[in-house]
């Protein structure tokens, strides 16, 4: 039983993103169940796994899990033909921010037990994956150090799906396809040459330069590789491993390898609205065979045929005038109404298209009415919209249950539910912005046959990774996440530390380990602990609370000590009891008392206290006028005064 | 025998080996023996392999005599005409390609004097064909260079090598380069990467010093008077402008009319005579398999490298490791390199009374080989004396060299002319031409020449 354990291949498959690309339709809902080609890409992600060869596989969900435990569990239900021979396992974690936090949380659980193969959700492919992890398994046989094997898909550098991704160059030992060097370009990048260290070429015979590669979110690992994360807190994604182990390879004791794809296999990831378009009509082109529309895999196969890459579902109606050019696909219950033009468009169930409306290189999902003349072009509009009559939508993402107005223009914009009934003057903001950016990045690009199709969605492109306009919608809060994150687990391990009485140097190593999960600067830091050991819940509860204070000031003396140590976290330090005494309930009116304890425990020294006292005045800071403050400097300046008389 | 109209050959052997090492006195590089024969006659005697008729040589004004009557004791059927260069000049390859461009009416291929290499040139010439290259050229993957202690003053210079990027798929050569140009970065123009899909990095191969190229590349190596390296400019130049494009005949216009030769760029010369690019629309082949481009990516200027496969035997024999080499591994390949019959080792002039030589030594015209030697995996040419008691191991002795009595001798290189008196005893160590080492001399790793006063300050 163990044996045959053990032969099982095992998958893990990231859930997340971690990025807002796309947004705003992925910030509700997981990206698994994003509906490519009219089906969820978990299903791809699932069914490919199974036909690779797989034969356990592990998801692991950030953001809301519990929807994608419902689908995998309709699925189950549905006798959905991979139910049968995977084992899925489903883990979660809200906490985790990064694939990194994903990887290390993977090999504290203990999850994978040799060989495994990762991938992301957003992968869409037909390799065989048991095929390729043996391939890893054999160049680890050569070399013990081999983490990770990277798969690729050769393609033309002119290829879509590289000018619009960040295009990798990956220089290789040509005979042992060692990466030697790995370097990200964002698309469009002016950069005109490629450096290579010229020791390393000389040190190998031969040097593979690609830079027409596809990355296809892919890897194969050695069981190394969730320790590596571990280990190194400041992996954050691939791409931190990948220069993590190729800057660090003699300490690391790590090597990456990569291999690319042969011939008709199919492997690339949706990583932005533009690579979304491109793998929709991959699809719907049957490159990604088996797994499309008509071959029966997805489910019980529904879909007609019209010849040209249309397809229709049987329960769909058509007008008899309605032109169905190219490459379009329509779900089950939908109309389209007269004189209506549809091409390179996909269409989800129930929803209505009204008379005269042309639509292009669109994806309309679910329950959504279009109605009479409308124009659609690029777009992308999820589920129980509305567009009214005459509308000229041209690049727009528009999020689910919105309803854009009769007669509106838009171009290149982000909608969302709460937002429709902006005006159209404050949503071309965000469109300038961001929509300029990529003109002039596309530019000056010379190969004929792709720039229709390219063109067509370079207007659009203010909805790929167009920070300024998410970041707009987000709630502004007051402090940066992490950093709230931080507090609260150092308030936690004070805390702790405080009831159980242990050792503060331990406390300390918890303190610094959070500090690097959360990427906190060092001031940061300082100012954070001495706010979180004024914010204990001891201090909260107690009746008096200046005794407390001392008392803990007394215990917590080794981790001050070990934080304050400078001039500047001196300040930091007196700037926390600040930010402290203003925000506490249970300190005001004390920050006189505090200061003073904390003087009287060395921890802060005189010049600093004066010079803090000046920034005080100077910045009308509130607690500036406070009695008690005022007292304690009053005493202080006098104390010194007294000193130097006596000397 | 048909004649070769196709292509012109011309032999490059006016070097001065700058790069063996100094012995004093005057040595031709293309008359060190190797073998039976000297090392220029490997490069024509290649040439006549693939069927060339003649072929032009270019030779040190110095030489000429010499190398005239070396070569009438060669086994030719190839005419051969000596182009003279003047000694006093310090010319560059591509200066004394310029001497003889105005004899140069077809395309033409470049040898360098100093290869050894099995190679059936055909390859090459057939890749020039098949693409209708400006360029092609050999380079050699011989793997790491094998080690072997030099006789001589131990250097530590290492030998320079090339960077070399070709891409596999359609064995375009892309770039070209030293790696002394470089200090701690390669720069490679992205825009290679992105144009060819498989580029490697070779920095481990060796240049044959084989270039066929067409015959506009002469006129305008002629007109631009700015070369004077061959593989140092010229090459790496027409490499370059692959990736260039021609101007647009609108802006050239303006500027054509008033200063027609200034403005001539490589374009002007690189015309195609006949129908190739409407040829080359209608057909449906392609050089490549990726992208949308058509074939050769619309390039004009194209060069190429052939790799032969790894077991093909080539030297240059420029360094005095790949001339000692060369001297090892000639007779085990002699008749895949010559396509000749291996010669009798010890030739029937001359005169071996000792027993014991084995059958990797050789014994060149004329020479004398007295009792009582004992001759191991040593080259003797011809006319040398070798007398009583001598004991040779795994040494070049040039012609005309004569060892007394009672000398041990190994791992030594032995100029023409030298003289080594009774009961030296010499390991690794150079004897400058004409020169005598007095008698019970002992040296290791050392140079025994007329010693200039550039030598004092080495030694």
């Amino acid at each position: 039983m163990e044996g045959e354990k053990e032969n099982v291949v095992q998958a893990v498959v990231i859930m997340d993103l971690f990025n807002n690309n796309l947004n705003p339709i992925c910030t509700e809902n997981p990206v698994g169940l994003l509906p490519v080609a009219g089906v969820p890409l978990i299903d791809y992600v699932l069914e490919s796994l199974v036909a690779g060869g797989v034969g356990e596989v592990i998801l692991f969900s950030c953001q809301e899990p519990t929807k994608v435990r419902e689908h995998i569990k309709k699925c189950k239900q549905d006798m959905v033909p991979w139910t049968f021979s995977l084992d899925v396992q489903i883990l979660s974690s809200e906490t985790c921010e990064t694939m990194g936090d994903v990887m290390r949380e993977i090999d504290a659980a203990g999850l994978v037990r040799g060989y495994f193969i990762l991938l992301g959700v957003n992968t869409i492919t037909n390799v065989n994956f048991a095929a390729l992890l043996d391939q890893h398994k054999q160049i680890c046989k050569k070399d013990k150090g081999a983490a990770m094997t990277l798969v690729y898909k050769e393609v033309a550098w002119d290829h879509p799906l590289i000018s619009n991704n960040k295009s990798v160059f990956l220089a290789a030992d040509g005979n042992t396809k060692k990466i030697l060097l790995y370097n990200t370009y964002k698309p469009k990048c002016k950069d005109t040459t490629v450096s290579l260290p010229l020791e390393s070429v000389l040190h190998h015979s031969e040097v593979k330069l690609h830079h027409n590669l596809l990355d296809t979110n892919i890897a194969l690992c050695s069981p190394s590789v969730p320790p590596l994360f571990s280990d190194n807190f400041d992996f954050q994604n691939r791409n931190d491993f990948i220069h993590g182990i190729l800057i660090n390879e003699d300490i690391l004791a790590s090597s990456l390898y990569y291999t690319k794809l042969k011939g008709n296999q199919y492997a690339s990831a949706v990583t932005n609205w533009k690579t979304y378009h491109i793998i929709s009509l991959d699809i719907l082109h049957r490159w990604v065979h088996p797994l499309s529309i008509e071959s029966g895999s997805f489910y019980q196969n529904s879909y007609t045929f019209m010849g040209k890459h249309n397809y229709i579902k049987t329960s769909s109606v058509l007008s008899r005038s309605c032109t169905l050019q190219e490459d379009v696909l329509i779900g089950s219950n939908t109309q389209i109404s007269d004189m209506a033009s549809l091409t390179k468009t996909i269409i989800g169930n129930n929803s209505h298209i009204g008379k005269n409306v042309i639509i292009q290189g669109s994806h309309i999902m679910n329950n959504v009415v279009i109605k009479d003349n409308c124009k659609i072009t690029n777009s992308f509009i999820d589920c129980d919209c509305i567009i009214d009559e005459n509308s000229i939508l041209d690049g727009v993402i528009i999020g689910s249950g919105a309803k854009v107005n009769e007669d509106t223009k838009l171009k290149g914009n982000i909608i969302e539910k709460q937002q429709v009934n902006r005006t159209e003057k404050g949503l071309s903001k965000s469109t300038s912005e961001s929509g300029t950016e990529w003109e002039n990045e596309s530019s000056g690009d010379g190969d004929e046959e792709f720039i229709g199709f390219e063109k067509q969605w370079t207007d659009s492109e203010s909805c790929y990774s167009s920070d300024s306009s998410a970041e707009s919608s987000l709630a502004d809060s007051p402090v940066p996440d992490d950093t709230n994150i931080f507090l609260q687990e150092v308030i936690d391990s004070l805390a702790r530390g405080y009831e159980e009485k242990l050792k503060c140097d331990y406390l300390i190593l918890e303190i610094n380990s959070s500090r690097y999960a959360y990427n906190i600067q060092l001031h940061e830091v300082n100012f954070y602990v001495v706010r979180a050991i004024l914010s204990l819940p001891t201090l909260v509860d107690s009746k008096n609370v200046l005794v407390t204070v001392r008392d803990v000031f007394k215990f917590f003396h080794p981790v001050l000590v070990n934080y304050i140590k400078t001039k500047s976290s001196i300040l930091d330090c007196l700037r926390a009891v600040e930010d402290s005494c203003l925000k506490n309930d249970w300190l005001n009116g004390k920050a006189g008392q505090i200061i003073h304890l904390l003087y009287n425990a060395d921890v802060v020294d005189e010049d600093s206290l004066l010079a803090w006292y000046e920034d005080l005045k100077t910045d009308e800071s509130e607690i500036a006028q406070q009695k008690s403050l005022v007292n304690f400097f009053e005493w202080l300046n006098e104390a010194s005064e007294e000193s130097e008389e006596s000397e | 025998m048909h004649k070769i109209l196709e292509f012109q050959a011309v032999v490059l052997a006016a070097g001065r080996g700058s790069r063996l090492p100094d012995v004093g006195g005057t040595v031709s590089k293309c008359l060190l023996p190797v073998g039976a024969y000297p090392l220029l006659w490997y490069s024509l005697n290649m040439l006549e392999r693939v069927g060339f008729q003649e072929t032009m040589v270019l030779v040190l004004d110095e030489d000429k005599s010499s190398i005239l009557s070396a070569l009438e004791k060669c086994p030719l059927k190839i005419k051969y005409e000596l182009i003279v260069i003047p000694a006093e000049e310090d010319w560059g390859t591509a200066n004394s390609l310029k001497h003889i461009s105005s004899r140069v009416t077809t395309d033409l291929v470049v040898v360098s004097g100093d290869l050894i290499s099995n190679i059936n040139l055909n390859d090459v010439l057939n890749l020039y064909r098949k693409h209708d290259a400006v360029l092609a050229s050999l380079f050699f993957n011989n793997g790491p260079e094998e080690w072997i202690e030099l006789p001589g003053i131990k250097t530590k210079a290492k030998p320079d090598r090339d960077l070399v990027c070709i891409d596999k798929d359609t064995e375009r050569l892309c770039f070209l380069a030293s790696a002394s140009d470089f200090e701690e970065n390669v720069k490679i123009p992205r825009l290679l990467l992105k144009k060819f899909n498989s580029i490697s990095m070779f920095s481990r191969l060796l240049d044959a010093h084989v270039y066929v190229i067409k015959h506009w590349v002469i006129n305008y190596l002629v007109d631009m008077d700015k070369f004077t390296s061959l593989k140092g400019e010229l090459i790496p130049h027409l490499i370059k402008k692959q990736l260039a494009k021609p101007k647009k005949l609108l802006e050239k216009k303006g500027t054509s009319e008033r200063n027609v030769d200034v403005n001539k760029d490589i374009f002007d010369y690189a015309v195609e005579s006949g129908y190739e690019t409407q040829i080359r629309q209608m057909s449906a082949y392609n050089d490549h398999k990726l992208g949308n481009k058509g074939v050769y990516g619309g390039d004009i200027i194209r060069c190429y490298a052939h790799i032969p496969p790894k077991n093909t035997f080539g030297i240059r024999v420029n360094t005095l490791s790949a001339y000692y080499l060369s001297n090892n591994k000639i007779l085990t390949k002699w008749e895949e390199i010559t396509g000749l019959p291996l010669y009798d080792k010890i030739h029937p002039n001359s005169d071996v009374k000792t027993k014991q030589i084995d059958e990797i030594s050789t014994v060149g015209d004329k020479s004398i080989v007295s009792e009582k030697t004992s001759i191991k995996e040593t080259f003797i040419g011809s006319n040398c004396t070798i007398e009583n008691k001598v004991r040779l191991t795994n040494c070049i002795l040039m012609n005309n060299v004569t060892i007394k009595e009672g000398c041990v001798l190994q791992d030594c290189i032995i100029y023409t002319g030298a003289t080594v008196d009774t009961n030296c005893s010499l390991q690794y160590c150079l004897v400058g031409p004409h020169h005598l080492v007095p008698t019970t001399t002992k040296g290791n790793h050392q140079l025994l020449a007329e010693i200039t006063d550039n030598m004092i300050t080495l030694g």
